[in-house]
């Protein structure tokens, strides 16, 4: 409104990001974001192996070497990786969305359990597919 | 406060409040935030079971593979699974569209964009689980 420019001073501004000593709650908040960004283009990586799939011998070989190949596990990696990142700390939203765990106490605790849980999770996916 | 008459109608009797209510930045209302949490809740589940098929698929070539995704279960899994995240997607990124981008023109162009590309990757993975399980 223009009320506050006719005033003629300063008004107070609210504190915005620099101000704040960064912490886990505030990282888990933007990594949600970025790693739902991130995934959001990565579904093409999925859908491209099932065209593969789909494509018939010839053109499934040249994508199944890319997937197992070094860059390629990376990135797969990667991607399972925020896959499950993204999946946890969404629980923690739907347990905010329930109305429950908005004590200091609590987020931290969620944001670091979901943390721990992203990562023992890939870890063990990732040994099962290396098993099998 | 000038131009919020400006753009009120004569005879309107509603109050700023009963104007603004359920009008976030989209102009929207609680259906975008109950899909999101419906689609998140129902994709988590689903993440379970594409868990399970990652590692089934790890070591199979493309016999098995072509075998493994054309099981009616798999691939009707599959075919929710890309229903479930394509439409996550869309309200996720038409949220940070929102977030950010302020230039209407611009903002419209890519929620449309948005629409298109998350439908683009749902019919991809339909069509591709398709072709597997019916063998063509």
């Amino acid at each position: 409104m223009s009320g506050n420019a006719s005033h003629g001073r300063r008004r107070p501004l609210s504190p915005h990001l620099q101000i704040y000593r960064p912490n886990l709650t505030m990282a888990m908040s933007i990594l949600h974001r970025i790693t739902g960004a991130v995934l959001y283009f990565a579904t093409f990586v999925g859908v491209w192996w099932l065209m593969g799939l789909a494509s018939g011998p010839k053109y499934f070989a040249y994508v199944d070497a890319m997937f197992r190949s070094w860059p390629g596990l990376i990135i797969l990696f990667a991607v399972s990786y925020q896959l499950f990142h993204h999946a946890f700390g969404g629980i923690r939203h739907l347990v905010w969305d329930a109305g429950r765990g908005f004590s200091v106490r609590s987020a931290e605790r969620m944001g670091l359990i979901s943390l721990v849980l992203a990562i023992v999770t890939t870890l063990l996916v990732w040994t099962l597919g290396a098993w099998t | 406060m000038s131009r919020d008459c400006a753009n009120t109608p004569a005879r309107d009797f509603r109050t700023p409040l009963k104007r603004a209510r359920g009008a976030g930045s989209a102009g929207d209302g609680t259906g975008h935030f109950m899909a999101q949490r419906a689609t998140a809740a129902v994709s988590f589940i689903l993440l379970v079971f594409l868990a399970v098929v990652f590692v089934l698929l790890a070591g199979a070539d493309y016999e098995q593979a072509r075998r493994i995704v054309g099981e009616p279960l798999v691939a009707s899994g599959l075919v929710f699974t890309a229903a479930a995240f394509t439409w996550h997607m869309k309200l996720g990124m038409q949220v940070i569209i929102e977030d950010y981008v302020h230039h209407e023109l611009l903002k419209y162009a890519l929620l449309t964009a948005n629409i298109l590309f998350c439908a683009a990757i749902f019919f991809l993975a339909l069509i591709s689980v398709g072709r597997v399980t019916f063998g063509l």
